[in-house]
């Protein structure tokens, strides 16, 4: 059984990423009030236009933000993972302008909104590291946009597969290197505005030029830096300022 | 829903689909089919090539080939330009 007083305690990890917490900046944290839910995969934790009374915080799983177009299509903006705060905007803006839909089982802590803005006048620390995750997030958007924007499709995979090793391994859930990555290949081709069928070409031509290997859902980069090169990556852009301890590969 | 996988035969040999995709129907895998194709010479006339050789080929959830489509056959193709005679 986990200890019911610590269930919040990845959006401590997570919000530490930016800045340290004291003692009762951490205590605020796991007292804020929040019902806990598991969701199946593929079930919609927040839906565009409604106006979400709670912010939702993953504690397990994974979960992408994405918004659904005229024609019926996909795109994906966003993967999030343990201890994101995925719809922290919602907190202040009140209607969401996309939705949220996991990608695995998940467990998630709903935390009501009015209690977010709370913790961040009365802690102004908790506050501050809010809003550096947010400001992160609108980072990780650009780079997403430069993605889709102006790289060829190979550069579009190894930059995702880049990105989604370094933040796992930041929040300590595994090796950037060697990892499983919970999506499909539509997903994929939502992520980087590809189709399926390109993906599953593009991710083969990564695989015969050595950048990766594959088998089901496990990702192995051989050689880091050859990956980081072919994404044309820099992992400034997440801000972990050496926060994670990157062994050479 | 039926399952089907997307492989690609192209000059370069073959690309085959291990995880497929659900979808509807047939038809609506010709449409993503199409889609593919499309999305793929788009990226290779970005590099500055087109070359309509290739084929897809859409197996059903058992592996049986069930529908296959030229490369060409997801374009209107309309001529080129020549210059009028001097």
């Amino acid at each position: 059984m986990q200890d019911r007083s610590q269930t919040l305690s990845p959006m401590i990890d997570k919000l530490q990423l930016w800045r340290p917490l004291d003692p009762a900046e951490k205590r605020a944290i796991l007292a804020l009030p929040h019902k806990v839910e598991e969701a199946r995969a593929h079930a919609c934790l927040v839906r565009e236009g409604e106006k979400p009374s709670h912010s939702c915080l993953l504690l397990e799983g994974f979960a992408f933000r994405h918004k659904v177009l005229v024609d019926g299509s996909r795109s994906i903006s966003a993967i999030h993972m343990k201890g994101d705060i995925v719809d922290l905007q919602n907190a202040l803006l009140g209607t969401a302008d996309h939705s949220v839909e996991t990608l695995t089982r998940a467990t998630v802590a709903f935390i009501p909104r009015e209690e977010m803005k709370r913790i961040a006048f009365e802690f102004p620390s908790v506050g501050l590291a809010m809003w550096y995750d947010t400001l992160v997030d609108g980072s990780i958007f650009r780079e997403w946009i430069a993605n889709i924007a102006r790289r060829d499709a190979a550069a579009r995979l190894a930059h995702l597969l880049c990105e989604f090793g370094l933040r796992l391994q930041a929040i300590g859930l595994g090796d950037r290197r060697s990892y499983q990555l919970p999506m499909t290949q539509e997903q994929l081709a939502d992520a980087t505005g590809l189709t399926s069928v390109h993906v599953n070409r593009t991710l083969m031509d990564l695989e015969s030029r050595g950048l990766i290997a594959r088998s089901k859902k496990a990702v192995t980069i051989a050689d880091w830096k050859r990956m980081e090169d072919a994404a044309g990556f820099n992992e400034a852009y997440l801000h972990l300022r050496g926060q994670v301890s990157l062994s050479p590969p | 829903m039926p399952h089907f996988f997307f492989d690609l035969h192209n000059g370069l040999g073959l690309v085959s689909n291990e995880e497929g995709r659900e979808l509807p129907d047939l038809e609506t895998a010709r449409r993503e089919a199409i889609k593919g194709i499309r999305s793929i010479i788009s990226a290779e006339v970005e590099k500055g090539e087109l070359d309509l050789t290739g084929r897809l080929v859409v197996r059903d959830g058992d592996g049986a080939e069930t529908l296959v489509i030229p490369f060409h056959e997801s374009l209107t193709i309309v001529g080129r330009w020549t210059a009028p005679a001097a």
